[in-house]
Parts: C-alpha cells; sequence; structure tokens
C-alpha cells in the first residue's frame, strides 16, 4: 500500500508552527487579510508624499531610493514630537499582559497580532538603528535592521491593529499600541503606503466635505429621501435645512449614516428627534463628515479634515456644534480637536435649548455628543415616549472603542436605551464599557477585500453577543457608531444571524411619540411592529 | 539560547568578581572604584534619560480612560478611573504605581469562579507587587550600612523586616518577597509559551542578575559570613567620600558588590527605566479635561484644508440647482 | 467488550487528546493559550474548542444525530474557515479522532477482536467529515455573501445621486407595486443599471 498521508501531514503543507524567534520569521501577506493599496491619484488630491501605483502582492513596492534615510529620519523626528512614543518604545518590559487583550490575537491565533509584538515590530527597529546598544549588539540587544521585508511586515501589521487602545487599559505603563499603529501608519505614509480604502475617503472628504464623496446636492437628496420614508412610515413631513446661516446649532454625523443600511434608520432617528423637540439647528453639506480617515494616515491630515468643522460653525454663526453617533470620530473631536484647532470666538458654551442645561464638560471645546444631549432631554422630560413599541426588541449596548476608552462615554447611551427600550441586558463585564471589544474592522479596516482578517477580529465581540442571545433572546446589538453599523452587521451575519444591529437613536425615534403620527404599525425600517399590526390586516391573518 | 547568554553574562560576573576578590589591588577596584563608577553612571544615566523624555512635548491630551466620564451631573463619573481633576490624576497613577492597578484589573473576570488568584495574568500581578515591594524593602534596609549612628526609622524598618524570628539571623521578610516574586516572575517567563516567545535577553538578563544578587546577599548572611564590622567601614567610608579597603572582609561581598555595581550601570540603558518612565506616560497621566480646557501643542501649525469659499466655487450652480444657501450668486 | 464501552471509557482522555491535537494545529505559542485559559470570554476560541468537542465526542458514541453534529462542527469550522487554515486543514480535525482512537485503543482492539467495529466507527467518522466539508463550504460561501453585498454598498460604485443598492433594491420593491412608475425611482433604478 502505498504511503499514508495523516491528517497533520495535509496540514503541515501549511502551517509550520514556529520554533524560532518572531524575527526569524519572515512575513507571509495572504489574501483576505489586507486590504487593496492605494491609487496614486487619491494620494495626489491631498498632496500627501510619494503618490505611486503599487498592489501589495507586488514584490517591489516602489520605495524611493532613499527610502531608509526617510523612514529613520522620521522615526527619529516623531520620537522628538511625541513624549507618548519615545517612552514606549523605552519602557515595555514585555510581560505580556496585553498579548491576549487584542481581538486579532484572539481571533486568528497569530502571534504577531499580541499588542506587544505589533510595537516590538518598531521597537526592534527603533534599538538596531537607533540606539548605540543595539547598533554594537544587535540581536542580543533586541535590535534588528530595517529591511524591505521588515518594512513589508510592520505594513502588514500597522493595518491589523483598529487602534481600539483595550491593550492599553491592561498595560502596567498606559503603553497604548494605538499610539505606535498610528505613528506607524504616519511612517508608511511617508511612501504612499496606504491602502485605498483609507485613502480614498480621505480625498473625497477633502474634496467634497465627506468619505462617500457625496456632492452638495446628492448629500441633500439622500436625506431627503429619508424624509420621504419617514413621511411614509410614521405620518409626519419634516423640513430640515442645510447651510443655513443663524441657526443656533450645527449638526454633523458620519456620512456613512447618510448613505448606507442600517446606518441611515440612525439618521432618520437624528431627523425626527430635532423635529419632535422643535431644535433650531442645520446640516452642512460642507462639514457633511463626522468621521476623520484622516486619522488614520496622519495626525497631520486628521488636522486638516478636521478643521472644516470649526471653520463651517463660525461661517453659519451658530452657537455650538452638536455631534451624531461615530466612535473614530469622537476619539478626534474629544482628545484633538480642542488642540488641532484655535477657539472659534463666535462659538458660545453649549446650553440646551430645550433643558437650559450647561454642557460645562464641553464648555471649552462646544462640541456635545448626541447621547450626552439626548440623555439630558430624557431626564428633564422632554421627550414623549411609548418605548413599548420596541418590546419585540431584546437588546444590549455595545461599546464603541474610543467613546469608551478615549473620552468615557458609558452610562449616557445605557441610560438613554432603557428609557427607550424595556428589555436591555448587558453582555458580559469583561466585554463592555471600558473592556469593551472592537468590533473588529475600526480605524479604517472595514473594507470589503480583508473579509477575513474583519470576521476574526469580531469574533470576541460576537462571542459575547451571542452569550446573551443565547441567555436572554437578545435581536438587537446597539451601539453609537457608525462603522460599528456597518461591521457589526456583517459580523453578526457571519457569527450569530439572528442579532439585528441598530443606532440609539433609531430605538429613541421608533420610542417617540411625535405630534401628528399615524398609528405608527411601522418602524423606521417600513417593517411591520409585531403586536402593533392594523385591525384590518390582523383580521385577515386570523382568516 | 537568549536564556543561555542572559545566564552566562551574569555567572562571568560572579567569576570576574571572584576572582578579582582574591587580590587586594582588584580589591580597590572592585569595592571602590567601580562602586562609584556604577553609582555615577546610574545617577547620570537615569537622569538624562528622564530627561530626554521630558525634552519630547506632549502634543496631544491622550489619557486612556478607564470609567465613566465627568458629563452630566446626575451621572457618577469614575473618579479614579477616568480623572477630570489633578488629585484624580494623582489618585490614578498611586494606585497604578503602588498597587499595579492596571495589572489587576486582569483579575476581574476572574472573580466569579470564586478564586482570586488564578490563571497567568494574575500571577504577573502577584509576582510584580511581590518583587517590587522587596525590592523596595531591601534596598531601604541596606541604607542602614551607609550611615553610623543608624536612624531610627531605618531600624524600624529593619524590625519590622525580619519580625518573622525564623532562624539566627532571622530571615527578612523581604528577602523572601524579593526572591519569591522574582521566581514567580521568572517561571511565567520561561513556561507561558506566550510570553516567552516575546522575551529578548533583556528580559532574562535582569531577572537572572536581580536573583543572584539576592541569593548572594542571602549566601552571605547565612552560609558565608563576612566581616560585617569591615563591610560597615567600607560601605560608610564610601558614602562619606573618605574610602579605605579593611582587610579579610570575605569573597562573597566583592560578588554581591560588583553584581549591584552593573545593575546599577545597566539600569539606565534598559526597560528598567519602566520605573521614571510610568510617571511620564502620557495616557496614565492627563487628566480627561479635553472638551473643558484646551490642550496646546508646542509644534502646532495651522492646517492647510479645503476652505469653504473654494468648496462653493465648484459647487456653486449644483448647489443652487439643489436650494441649498450659497454665499456669492 | 464493545468499541463503544471503550470509547465510554476512555471518554476523557480521548477528549483531551483531541482538543490538544486541535490546538497544536495552530503556531506553537497561541496553542498553549487556547488550551490554558477558559474564560468564555477572554478566551473565546479554547472555550469554543472545547465545549464543541466534549459535545461532539458525546454526540458521536451516543446519538450521532446529525443535525446536531453540524450545529457542534459549525461552531469550530466557522472559526477555522475564517483563520489562516487552508479547507484540507479546516476540516482535518474530524480525521484526528481516527488517529487518537487507534492510538489509545489498538491493544485492546486487538486483544477483544473490535476490528469489524473500528471500521463501523471510521466510516461514522468519514460521513462526519463530509458533514464537515458541508459547514465549511457555507462558511466559506457567507464570507463571501457578506463580501459581495459589501462590494455592491460601496460608493464607489454608485452613479451620482443614488444611495445604498441594497436599500434602493428594496424600496424600489415596496413602491414599485405601490406606486408603480413614479418617476424618482425608477430614475434611480435605470442609472444603477
Amino acid at each position: 500500500m502505498a504511503k499514508q498521508l495523516t491528517p497533520q501531514e495535509t496540514m503541515r503543507i501549511d502551517l509550520n508552527p514556529p520554533k524560532e524567534g518572531w524575527m526569524d520569521i519572515p512575513v507571509k501577506i495572504k489574501e483576505g487579510i489586507y486590504s487593496y493599496a492605494t491609487k496614486p491619484e487619491k494620494v495626489e488630491d491631498v498632496g500627501m508624499p510619494n503618490p505611486h501605483k503599487w498592489a501589495v502582492t507586488d514584490e517591489d513596492w516602489g520605495l524611493p531610493e532613499n527610502w531608509k534615510e526617510v523612514f529613520l529620519e522620521g522615526f527619529r523626528e516623531r520620537l522628538e514630537k511625541h513624549r507618548s512614543f519615545k517612552i514606549f518604545m523605552d519602557i515595555c518590559v514585555r510581560c505580556g499582559a496585553c498579548a491576549d487583550k487584542c481581538h486579532f490575537f484572539l481571533g486568528s491565533g497569530d502571534p504577531k497580532n499580541m499588542p506587544v509584538v505589533r510595537a516590538e515590530l518598531l521597537r526592534s527597529i527603533y534599538r538596531g538603528e537607533l540606539t548605540t546598544a543595539g547598533r554594537i549588539l544587535g540581536r542580543l540587544a533586541g535590535g534588528r535592521k530595517l529591511t524591505r521585508q521588515v518594512l513589508k511586515e510592520i505594513w502588514y501589521y500597522m493595518f491589523q491593529c483598529t487602534e481600539c487602545r483595550r491593550c492599553s487599559l491592561f498595560c502596567p505603563y498606559g503603553i497604548d499600541t494605538a499610539e505606535v499603529t498610528i505613528i506607524g501608519r504616519e511612517l508608511l505614509n511617508l511612501f504612499g503606503l496606504n491602502i485605498n480604502w483609507i485613502q480614498e475617503p480621505v480625498s473625497n472628504c477633502y474634496k467634497f466635505g465627506n468619505h462617500l464623496g457625496l456632492q452638495p446636492h446628492t448629500f441633500k437628496q439622500n436625506i431627503e429621501f429619508m424624509l420621504m420614508d419617514i413621511e411614509e412610515f410614521v405620518g409626519i413631513k419634516i423640513e430640515p435645512t442645510f447651510n443655513r446661516k443663524g441657526a443656533e446649532i450645527l449638526f454633523i454625523t458620519p456620512s456613512g449614516d447618510v448613505f448606507a443600511e442600517p446606518g441611515i434608520y440612525t439618521l432618520m432617528g437624528y431627523l425626527m428627534l430635532f423635529e419632535h423637540i422643535g431644535l433650531d439647528y442645520t446640516w452642512s453639506t460642507y462639514a457633511s463628515e463626522g468621521g476623520n480617515f484622516g486619522f488614520f494616515t496622519s495626525l497631520e491630515m486628521a488636522q486638516r479634515l478636521n478643521a472644516k468643522m470649526y471653520h463651517e460653525a463660525k461661517r453659519l454663526g451658530v452657537k455650538w456644534i452638536l455631534g451624531g453617533e461615530c466612535g473614530h470620530m469622537w476619539r478626534v473631536v474629544h482628545q484633538y480637536m480642542n488642540t488641532f484647532n484655535e477657539p472659534v470666538d463666535s462659538l458660545e458654551e453649549p446650553v440646551s435649548p430645550i433643558t437650559g442645561t450647561k454642557f460645562e464638560n464641553a464648555k471649552s471645546l462646544k462640541m456635545v455628543h448626541i447621547s450626552e444631549f439626548t440623555a439630558d432631554l430624557i431626564k428633564h422630560g422632554k421627550l414623549k415616549l411609548e418605548p413599548s413599541r420596541n418590546d419585540h426588541l431584546k437588546v444590549t449596548f455595545h461599546d464603541s472603542c474610543n467613546p469608551s476608552r478615549a473620552m468615557g462615554l458609558l452610562d449616557e447611551p445605557r441610560y438613554v436605551l432603557k428609557n427607550v427600550c424595556n428589555n436591555f441586558y448587558e453582555m458580559p463585564e469583561n466585554t463592555i464599557r471600558e473592556q469593551t471589544f472592537c468590533c473588529g474592522s475600526g480605524s479604517g479596516l472595514n473594507a470589503g477585500e480583508n473579509m477575513e482578517l474583519r470576521m476574526r477580529g469580531g469574533l470576541p465581540r460576537a462571542n459575547a453577543v451571542k452569550y446573551v442571545s443565547e441567555k436572554h433572546g437578545v435581536n438587537v446589538l446597539a451601539n453609537v457608531c457608525a462603522i460599528d453599523r456597518a461591521t457589526l452587521s456583517a459580523s453578526m451575519e457571519y457569527w450569530c444571524p439572528d442579532v439585528a444591529v441598530a443606532g440609539v437613536s433609531e430605538l429613541v425615534a421608533n420610542a417617540l411619540i411625535m405630534e401628528g403620527e399615524n398609528d405608527r404599525s411601522l418602524n423606521l425600517r417600513g417593517e411591520e411592529i409585531p403586536g402593533r399590526g392594523t385591525q384590518d390586516e390582523e383580521a385577515q391573518e386570523d382568516v | 539560547m537568549d536564556i543561555i547568554i542572559s545566564l552566562g553574562a551574569v555567572l562571568a560576573i560572579i567569576v570576574v568578581a571572584l576572582v578579582g576578590a582574591q587580590a587586594t589591588g582588584l580589591q580597590y577596584l572592585l569595592g571602590i572604584i567601580i562602586p562609584y563608577a556604577a553609582f555615577a553612571v546610574f545617577l547620570v544615566g537615569f537622569v538624562k534619560r528622564v530627561l530626554d523624555w521630558a525634552r519630547s512635548p506632549v502634543p496631544f491630551r491622550i489619557p486612556t480612560t478607564a470609567g465613566q466620564e465627568v458629563s452630566l451631573p446626575w451621572i457618577k463619573s469614575a473618579k479614579l478611573d477616568n480623572p477630570s481633576t489633578t488629585s484624580g490624576v494623582i489618585a490614578r497613577m498611586a494606585l497604578e504605581i503602588f498597587a499595579f492597578r492596571s495589572l489587576f484589573r486582569n483579575t476581574k473576570a476572574e472573580w466569579r469562579s470564586g478564586f482570586l488568584i488564578q490563571g497567568p495574568a494574575k500571577w504577573l500581578w502577584l509576582g510584580a507587587l511581590l518583587f517590587h515591594y522587596g525590592f523596595l524593602v531591601t534596598a531601604v534596609r541596606h541604607l542602614r550600612l551607609f550611615v553610623d549612628p543608624i536612624p531610627a526609622w531605618i531600624n524600624g524598618i529593619d524590625m519590622i523586616d525580619g519580625m518573622l524570628q525564623i532562624g539566627a539571623p532571622p530571615v527578612y521578610i523581604s528577602d523572601l518577597l524579593l526572591i519569591g516574586g522574582l521566581a514567580i516572575l521568572l517561571v511565567r517567563r520561561l513556561a507561558l509559551p506566550k510570553v516567552r516567545y516575546i522575551s529578548l535577553p533583556a528580559d532574562y538578563f535582569p531577572l537572572f542578575l536581580i536573583l543572584a544578587i539576592g541569593i548572594t546577599g542571602l549566601l552571605m548572611r547565612f552560609f558565608f559570613r563576612v566581616d560585617i564590622v569591615g563591610v560597615k567601614t567600607l560601605v560608610v567610608g564610601l558614602a562619606s567620600f573618605r574610602p579605605t579597603l579593611p582587610d579579610g572582609i570575605g569573597a562573597m561581598f566583592f560578588i554581591h558588590v560588583l553584581l549591584v555595581c552593573t545593575l546599577l550601570a545597566y539600569f539606565p540603558f534598559s526597560k528598567l527605566m519602566h520605573m521614571g518612565g510610568v510617571f511620564l506616560s502620557p495616557t496614565r497621566n492627563l487628566a480627561n479635561t479635553n472638551r473643558m480646557k484646551r490642550h496646546i501643542n508646542p509644534w502646532w501649525k495651522p492646517p492647510k484644508f479645503h476652505p469653504y469659499e473654494e468648496y462653493e466655487d465648484e459647487f456653486r450652480e449644483l448647489m443652487k440647482e439643489a436650494g441649498i444657501p450659497v454665499e456669492r450668486e | 467488550m464493545k468499541l463503544s464501552s471503550l470509547l465510554e471509557q476512555h471518554r476523557e482522555h480521548i477528549k483531551d487528546e483531541w482538543i490538544r491535537r486541535i490546538a497544536n494545529t495552530y503556531p506553537l505559542k497561541t496553542a498553549r493559550f487556547l488550551r490554558e485559559k477558559h474564560d468564555e470570554f477572554a478566551n473565546p476560541v479554547g472555550s469554543t474548542l472545547e465545549k464543541a468537542i466534549t459535545s461532539l465526542f458525546s454526540e458521536i458514541i451516543n446519538e450521532c444525530d446529525p443535525d446536531r453534529i453540524a450545529g457542534l462542527l459549525d461552531d469550530i469550522i466557522r472559526i477555522r474557515a475564517v483563520q489562516d487554515f487552508s479547507p484540507s486543514a479546516a476540516v482535518a480535525i474530524v480525521f484526528m479522532i481516527k488517529d487518537i482512537v487507534r492510538d489509545r485503543l489498538a491493544g485492546e482492539i486487538k486483544k477483544g477482536d473490535l476490528t469489524e467495529e473500528l471500521f463501523t466507527f471510521e466510516s461514522t467518522v468519514d460521513r462526519i467529515a463530509l458533514l464537515a466539508f458541508d459547514v465549511y463550504m457555507k462558511c466559506r460561501e457567507k464570507v463571501w455573501e457578506i463580501k459581495m453585498n459589501d462590494v455592491m454598498q460601496r460608493p464607489f460604485m454608485l452613479m451620482e445621486g443614488a444611495m445604498c443598492t441594497s436599500y434602493m433594491l428594496r424600496r424600489g420593491n415596496m413602491h414599485l407595486e405601490k406606486i408603480g412608475n413614479d418617476d424618482e425611482f425608477t430614475d434611480i433604478r435605470r442609472s444603477n443599471n
């Protein structure tokens, strides 16, 4: 008989467990894990360096002649500009506390996805090229040389980190891999080595005001489509304004919600909420993007895209800015915007025109989160609510990485949810609030071609959702993030198909008792609400 | 391989000291010159390193928030985990530095199963805490060798540390903590595959070095007694800058001293600098006041963005057609 | 003694060995992690593996219900389908049980002359492997379906003045009956085609 082929042998074809240290294992770039390379014209649009045509599968990534010097010089410059980066390069003791905190490590099993190793990819270059001890002792001092292969490895893993900061929470020195990834990506952007899924929205946002590249009339038209839906499902006519000077408040939200399911339902929620309370506000087609993919290329690009918010607020003469539900938008708005921009004198300290509440925590930046705003409205009894319309939903809440670990917005959305839904269940405690797991596709990794990566990264979150879904029958995963709405939908479809994804404001609007509304037998998705069908239909069903 | 190199380096230091201790000339080198040099390297190196970090600015306020923010007055904020005041930050840092709070966070999930310490993450917290406190008390206790007469507070620490009253001379609690903590950290690093995977020579070397320091210290106390009066004379002499070298101190002392000197000199160039770095970590030592107070970036430059005027120029006709107001008709 | 009772008797060992071998298909360092930490949420892959294999083995030696078996295979293979495994490596976990049983029970099978029963058992395993193949394909097709939906929703694919495709398709159908030749919607559908 011929030699037998054992399962172990078949598998060994693909998978050699590494026996050497990680530095000795050259990177294997795999389909389904990476996103496609930047298109040169999208780099050019915003005047970033080295626009060129390249593909991830190419042997030659089109690096300039002096790439090594540029990289190391860029490295040095950033060490001098960021104390965080310098300290994080120096003080890691490799205790391993972060290792199993990363959703990508948990979902992929790839040891290079341990946050410590991801950072060591850069640290090894730092030691091997930029410190005296490392230059002399080399590997003995944990240093290695920068080669084209190593650069590819850095690229591969810098785009397998969602900058979610979960590891930073567990680090005894607060070493933040997000900070390392942000700077790692900045360095790669010196050579035009980004992914197009990030670069194209950046270019769009720069030129058209939003990631999707919606021109002013299209932006308005899309919202008008939703107004038609509201008219049909709710029976009321809403007429919001665009680019209106003299409005009290400017409302900015991620453009993803203007465009894709299920985000559009959240946007319909905003429209109804503002109508309900008679808010004097305007949309802007120019500052029509809350999110900031610039943050995933370089801090400078983030600043350039962010500048529009204040610029537009000043032009329109509004008193303050209200921001919609979004994750990384709030990372930039909360932690960077007040530093990126000079103060705008025409803005005033935010006060809710409905309740008179002063938002003391936003008195300098003058920008308030919709969950803070809505929670205040509910607390003061300014919303007429019928939460039983959401009774067929069993809701759990996913904390988005940025609002939880870079802001601390934890109880506001929960307060809102508990007032608009009667069935609310928390996921296990080590998967929520500050310990929340990433959706698996943040920081611009929500492309289509890297779906395997996204599914892996989404596993720890989905696993916890599955738990409450099996235990309590949870069927809705609520959140306050436009990226979550898009990516968790995909992740749920794969891991727990019975769970739908919804923005908090969508659930608010479903429960809102609007003046002049119809019988509200349909929800914002145009689906019939169980138990609220019209008499006729019920009679028909009986027959 | 990394382990062997690190262990070999420590053994080499011991051999050098052992050989050196036999010759008076080399004793002078080991007992006086090297300690001065090592201490100087430590002091200058440490200060330089910290100043070097401090020289880099903190352009953005980026605390890792680990609890509820301050927002509406009726929502309870997490004063320690998401501080918005200086005192909150100090308390957060104190918990971080004295109780290793972030490492302890690991335990939370496991409380449910009824065990306090379970799984590798808890061992890390425990080992780290034991080791660092053991090291601190041991270091403070050693001050009694540097001053004469010995201040009461050092004697107090000495007494409390030795209160177990096991054996003669009594075993110090801090010695047990130090060695026990080190053992946990070392075993963990060797036994846990994921930690071993990430370990470098720079991780093993300090462990072996400090372990060797602890062991030689214990050996001196219990087995290879050294002339304590001679040691005190030498150390007080060093401390008062009138170094003398008494005879017959014993080789074990020189081994111990050379190991300590290696540690001092190695310290500023190694990961051991986390001792200084933890105080400067921007994700921990900043208050979450971003929207309340403007944080200034010293290298700030005005952004080059796409201003509204240009946008309107590009889309004016489309905007007018769609009924969106424009600045210039 | 019959093979089934032998399997029952050695249940713990065989099950643990099976989990160990599956974990070993991951890189060394990860394999240990998968085996050692069992918090359901801190280590989803490891705990799923443990739970599913335990139930799967019981199912094999007791009821052998194909639906339940497919469900348990789904738990494990759904994960492997998006990890760095070739299709064969993803489903090969099923065959491992054959080797384990032979390694563990070789002597007793020979002694008790249980070869016939072993063949039956192995045929069962083969059928389960076929189920695993179905499950794997189902998962991969799902990934591609999600990918395709994702691409269809891409803004760059769309004409000016349009909305998210899946939404428009649905809305279009809803309106088709109600409003028939509503200009706005037919226009959009045309421009999308």
